[in-house]
């Protein structure tokens, strides 16, 4: 059960190849080779990439209108011409999921993106400058970490105008502060090691040294994070849509869709069961991924 | 909600009438039956009452507490006539300025103090505190004074004749003895904002803030009863929640159920509980800016009423519990109008045919434009309110079936005040308004409350309606003090308002309410439940 | 070990003032102007400017951050400007539901995830694992509030079981019912909403465990211990497990702030009177002076949470030293 062969892929520095193995392969190929073993992460792939094709042929996927109104036909169970039935003021919900699939993920990506890009400039700019620049961006990170991550953000979205780009801002800025601090860490803790030693010896700047070698190598945690926090985003909005902060009306995210749709739980459970099954599963997918994309990116896993 | 207003209203509203009219006037509604003491009746709020000091309060959660801890001068009963409550008569001199009451002698407040005239005195003069922050400082702007004449009389002195007043006088008088420990600016701190002393039915117990407030008889109480022990409301953080706590059986009363819900909940609690629909004393509609270049055409305005679907607002987001609004003025006053105005039936056609007239064809996308101008109009709306949230949606999609780019927006309340309303800077907006007993409306459509040289909004009219002669019937209407004759006039008014639009006028909502079969003897009145202190409980 | 503390300390001073300057700074961004909540709609200009002028909101913003400030220090948030009641009052009267809610909540992920993680860290990729893994990630997936309503329906509505609402029923306690009737009131109350937060948090912590088990279990004396014969358990009891609970301690300290903030939704769903419940409504009436008490006492707790969990890793493992 516990492999006596780790030693050996503990002293294999994966990112800098291997010269115990004959043929090196690529480092992406490796990864990949490693992600596929994971059969839940293959799984949640396969999840994210259905919805990302209806989020990029939503407007070919979607049989109606998301926003066309039909009071008569209000609260249909699903049928033929609807396949997720109506919701309260006759919008077809099949149409608004696949929609919404656009909206949602778009806020788990702009969010995620926003936190990653803030979290990767002041991490490695800290790392990288050190000393006064490094002590004030890491006091400035500990004060952001410090407030209550959801009530922060509650307090920011109550106070600017809604919309969907809005939220996804607010998302994003107020997230950044632990990938800031992780990408300042995973640098600072490989500046020491030897394939930097050898970029320097070898007369490479500092900037080159930073973006060339060890940026990329310290996005392994980075990008785990990021795609289970795309996840999170995605519930976090629909738990502002259920508190009434979320996408305003009439646009769909899924979770503006649930949030609508729990007033009818009873008699017209369609209307939540749809939305709430896509943000599951999207969420799951995202986690399963993410999951897998840190055995695969760990380096000291077994192979 | 339109909050500010509608919330004054409202509240005025539930304190005099919702809940807590009582005295001695009220007829008995069933004198054979035997009425038990003890019991408990409870209640749901979603929201937490703010403060149990009438003249403070701004939301109607307060406004259910204090309408049974509090009493005023007048209340009004079932038929919305104001009666008399704390002050036994009143007269008015002949020129309509000297007001005196004549007020109980067997009063006292729940800590055994003796009522007074200067407990009415304190209470209006506090109003009139230019360091009083609360909402009700317009209402009292006409009184110039406020005199006693020993211990048991008050005189108003007043600045110009004012009809409406007398129903602001339903707010709950507060206990000189009490308040007059802090100064008026920091009247909200005042332990008895928490803690209330009041004259009325029932005692202030405690409140644990979003868990339950509880109330107990107060057996001094001057009218008759109460007869229930204890009163109960219990806190909810969501609506849905609490419509659930209904079918529980955790509360025995909840007003406003859910359209939606109506006949689900109908069919569950068949057995155990009452079903009354409650006209609500307000309306729901799109406020127009009268001088936007698109909005400023009268014909434009009457294309957008004709061109609302509102009948299937009314039948479908309403499910029938409610009723088409044509002016500004519901069915359930005395000065409404009626026949007299015209409906507006929904008529698409004509709807087109208006816009035509007015110039505004539709250009090659579809969309209306004149003079180069696009038909664009951008309605802010307040979030959180779900059935203004769908009557809009289906409004948008009307107004863009005549070939008008119609946008909501949806924004928080406090920044639609602030950054919209306040200023009058908006091109259409949708909202409610909560109405008083009065039928006066200068606030809302007279020039003079428009906007200020300074850009200031003076009164509600927020949409800068001007109409002579509207302004001179509202001014004649607030000094006439005849009710005939001011039925007269407010039917003229509304009748400017039927045809010149101010607003989009979309409905109002009869919502059901739903009370335990064990609570006997309420009184169901055009707005509510009347009379608590009177019902009791029979298991 | 004294240095440290007292190095840790003056540390946490500018951090605080920062957190204090960045949390008024928020507030004082938001559109709108306080004096709203103060006046009626169509105060004159005059009533406002005197409502104003009252209420210090005519002071330059650092004038009115000193004065905030210097009355935080004093424990004193002020008074709500929606109620005029003691913003520290109204928070310290809510605080103990929450910290009672949240007490319960970690009890019981802690006594299900740190054996979840270790059973998985042993048997890594096993069935056990994979399901653990589905079912804890399954519980992280689901937005609180659709679980929250559906056991409402159908524990506290269909099946009739369970109250849904509050934290016990009111007018039954020790005094009118006896000890087991009132524990069972209160625990009836409990369940729901410690259910459905303990689902979906179970995840960080259980993964948490099993990747620190794992990391353990890879240790050289670990493998040492496994060398010289020892027997399994005793291996992972002895050596392994100890080393690490240690990491799990950390998450304690920083779970802390979750009070502030985290409840929000669960506290709304069950009427659960809160901090979550207060914070939110806070935030929907603008009533400023709550809003920023709750943040700042959040994020004083979060630095302290931290502060502590660094002091307790000391406590639990010689081997970390500071200067």
């Amino acid at each position: 059960m516990i492999d006596i062969e780790r030693k050996k892929v503990l002293i294999r520095d994966s990112y800098g190849g291997d010269a115990l193995t004959p043929e090196p392969e690529s480092y992406g190929k490796m990864v990949w080779r490693r992600f596929r073993k994971h059969k839940l992460a293959m799984v949640g792939l396969y999840i994210l990439l259905f919805m990302y094709a209806l989020a990029i042929f939503a407007p070919l996927l979607a049989t109606q209108s998301y926003e066309a109104v039909d009071p008569p036909n209000k609260l249909k169970p699903p049928s033929m011409e609807h396949f997720m039935g109506t919701d309260h003021i006759g919008r077809d919900v099949f149409s608004r999921v696949i929609w919404g699939s656009r909206i949602s993920l778009s806020v788990g990506f702009v969010a995620a993106a926003v936190a990653v890009a803030l979290g990767v400039l002041i991490g490695s700019t800290a790392a990288y400058f050190g000393g006064r620049v490094d002590d004030m961006l890491m006091r400035f990170t500990e004060i952001i970490m410090a407030f209550p991550t959801f009530f922060l953000l509650l307090t920011i979205v109550s106070i600017v105008e809604r919309s969907i780009f809005n939220i996804m801002l607010v998302i994003g800025l107020t997230s950044w502060p632990s990938l800031a601090r992780m990408v300042r860490g995973q640098i600072l803790s490989l500046r020491e090691q030897e394939f930097t030693e050898a970029a320097r010896a070898l007369g490479a700047t500092d900037a080159r040294i930073i973006f060339r070698h060890i940026l990329p190598n310290a996005m392994a945690p980075v990008i785990v994070s990021t795609t289970m926090r795309i996840g999170g985003a995605i519930l976090s909005e629909s738990s502002l849509s259920f508190l009434g902060l979320g996408v305003p009306e009439p646009y769909p995210s899924w979770g503006s869709i649930l949030n609508a749709g729990r007033t009818y739980l009873l008699q017209a459970p369609w209307i939540t069961t749809f939305p709430g099954i896509f943000i599951f599963l999207t969420v799951l997918a995202f986690n399963y991924v993410g999951d897998g994309l840190r055995d695969a990116l760990d380096p000291r896993l077994k192979d | 909600m339109r909050k500010s207003l509608a919330v004054i209203m409202v509240s005025l509203l539930a304190l005099s009438l919702i809940l807590g009219a009582c005295g001695p006037n009220a007829e008995d509604p069933k004198a054979g039956e035997k009425k038990t003491v003890g019991g408990q009746i409870v209640f749901g709020l979603t929201g937490n009452p703010v403060t149990f000091n009438p003249i403070l309060q701004t939301d109607s959660p307060s406004g259910q507490i204090n309408s049974r801890v509090f009493s005023g001068l007048v209340r009004v009963n079932e038929t919305m006539e104001l009666v008399p409550d704390l002050a036994e008569s009143w007269e008015f001199s002949p020129d309509g300025l000297t007001w005196t009451f004549k007020l109980r002698e067997d009063v006292v407040w729940h800590d055994g103090t003796p009522f007074t005239a200067a407990d009415v005195k304190y209470t209006y003069d506090a109003i009139k505190h230019p360091d009083y922050t609360g909402i009700r400082a317009t209402d009292f702007e006409p009184i110039k004074s406020v005199e006693t004449e020993g211990d048991y009389k008050v005189v108003l002195n007043l600045e110009n004749p004012y009809a409406p007043l007398l129903s602001k006088l339903t707010i709950g008088i507060i206990p000189k003895h009490i308040f007059e420990t802090t100064s008026i600016k920091d009247m909200k701190e005042n332990p008895a904002c928490m803690n209330p002393i009041g004259t009325g039915p029932y005692k202030f117990v405690e409140w644990q803030k979003d868990q339950y407030i509880l109330l107990e008889a107060n057996p001094d109480y001057y009218g008759e009863g109460p007869y229930i022990e204890k009163v109960i409301w219990k806190f909810y953080g969501d609506n849905q929640v609490m419509l659930a706590a209904l079918e529980k059986g955790d509360i025995d009363y909840m007003g406003a159920i859910p359209p939606d819900d109506v006949e689900r909940v109908q069919n569950a609690l068949a057995d155990t509980h009452e079903f009354k629909v409650i006209p609500q004393n307000g309306y729901t509609y799109i406020g127009l800016k009268q001088t936007d270049p698109i909005l400023k055409d009268k014909l434009v305005r009457q294309a957008l009423m004709y061109g609302t679907n509102r009948a299937q607002i009314v039948q479908e987001v309403l499910r029938g519990y409610g009723e088409v609004m044509n002016a500004n003025i519901p069915q359930s006053s005395w000065a409404y109008a009626g026949d007299e105005l015209n409906p507006y039936e929904y008529n698409p056609e004509k709807a087109k045919e208006l816009l035509h007239q007015a110039g505004w064809k539709v250009g090659p996308d579809g969309i209306r434009e004149k003079n180069g101008q696009k038909m664009d109009i951008k309605i802010l709306t307040s979030t959180g309110n779900r059935i203004l949230e769908s009557a809009l949606l289906i409004t948008q999609q009307n107004w863009k079936d005549l070939g008008i780019n119609a946008v909501v927006e949806y924004i928080e309340w406090s920044v639609l005040c602030a950054q919209y309303l306040d200023v009058a800077q908006f091109q259409a907006y949708a909202l409610s308004w909560g109405l008083g007993v009065d039928p006066d409306f200068y606030l809302f459509f007279h020039s003079a409350a428009a906007v200020d040289e300074t850009g200031k909004l003076v009164g509600f009219n927020d949409v800068e309606f001007k109409n002579a002669e509207l302004d001179e019937l509202l001014e004649l209407g607030r000094t006439e003090m005849n009710q005939e004759i001011r039925k007269q006039i407010y039917v003229d008014a509304q009748k400017i308002v039927n045809e010149e639009l101010p607003y989009v006028f979309l409905y109002r909502n009869n919502s059901p309410a739903a009370m335990h079969k064990k609570v006997k003897g309420v009184v169901w009145g055009a707005t509510g439940p009347l009379y608590p202190e009177k019902w009791w409980i029979e298991e | 070990m004294r240095s440290y503390i007292i190095r840790r300390i003056l540390q946490m001073i500018p951090l605080l003032i920062g957190i204090s300057i960045v949390n008024f700074t928020i507030m004082h961004l938001a559109p709108g102007d306080p004096v709203n909540l103060l006046v009626e709609r169509n105060a004159t200009a005059e009533q406002r400017e005197r409502i104003k002028e009252l209420y210090g909101l005519n002071d330059p913003i650092h004038i009115q951050y000193i004065r905030w400030i210097s009355h935080v220090l004093r424990g004193d948030f002020g008074k709500s400007f929606v109620d005029g009641q003691s913003v520290s009052k109204t928070i310290l009267e809510r605080l103990p539901y929450t910290l009672y809610l949240n007490f319960l909540i970690m009890v019981v992920i802690y006594l299900i995830a740190v054996p979840v993680g270790i059973i998985s860290a042993l048997k890594q990729y096993s069935k056990f694992d994979h399901i653990m893994t589905t079912l804890a990630f399954l519980g992280q997936a689901v937005p609180s509030f659709w679980i929250g309503l559906i056991l409402i329906y159908f524990f506290g509505l269909k099946l009739d079981w369970l109250p849904i609402s509050g934290v016990g029923t009111i007018g039954l306690n020790m005094r009118t019912a006896g000890f087991w009737a009132t524990f069972a009131d209160r625990a009836a109350h409990v369940v729901m909403p410690v259910a459905v937060v303990a689902f979906g948090s179970l995840t960080g912590v259980a993964r948490y465990m099993r990747s620190s088990m794992l990391e353990v279990i890879r240790q050289d004396y670990v493998r040492t211990a496994r060398a010289k014969g020892l027997p399994d358990k005793v291996v992972i009891v002895k050596h392994a497990l100890r080393n690490a609970l240690l990491p799990i301690v950390t998450l304690l300290g920083s779970e802390l702030p979750l009070l502030f903030g985290g409840m929000v939704v669960i506290e709304s769903i069950f009427s659960w009177p809160g901090i979550g419940l207060l914070s939110i409504r806070a935030i929907l009436q603008r009533d400023y002076q709550i809003v920023m008490a709750i943040n700042m006492m959040g994020a004083v707790l979060m630095v302290l949470g931290n502060f502590l969990a660094d002091l307790l890793y000391v406590v639990v493992d010689p081997r970390i030293k500071y200067s």
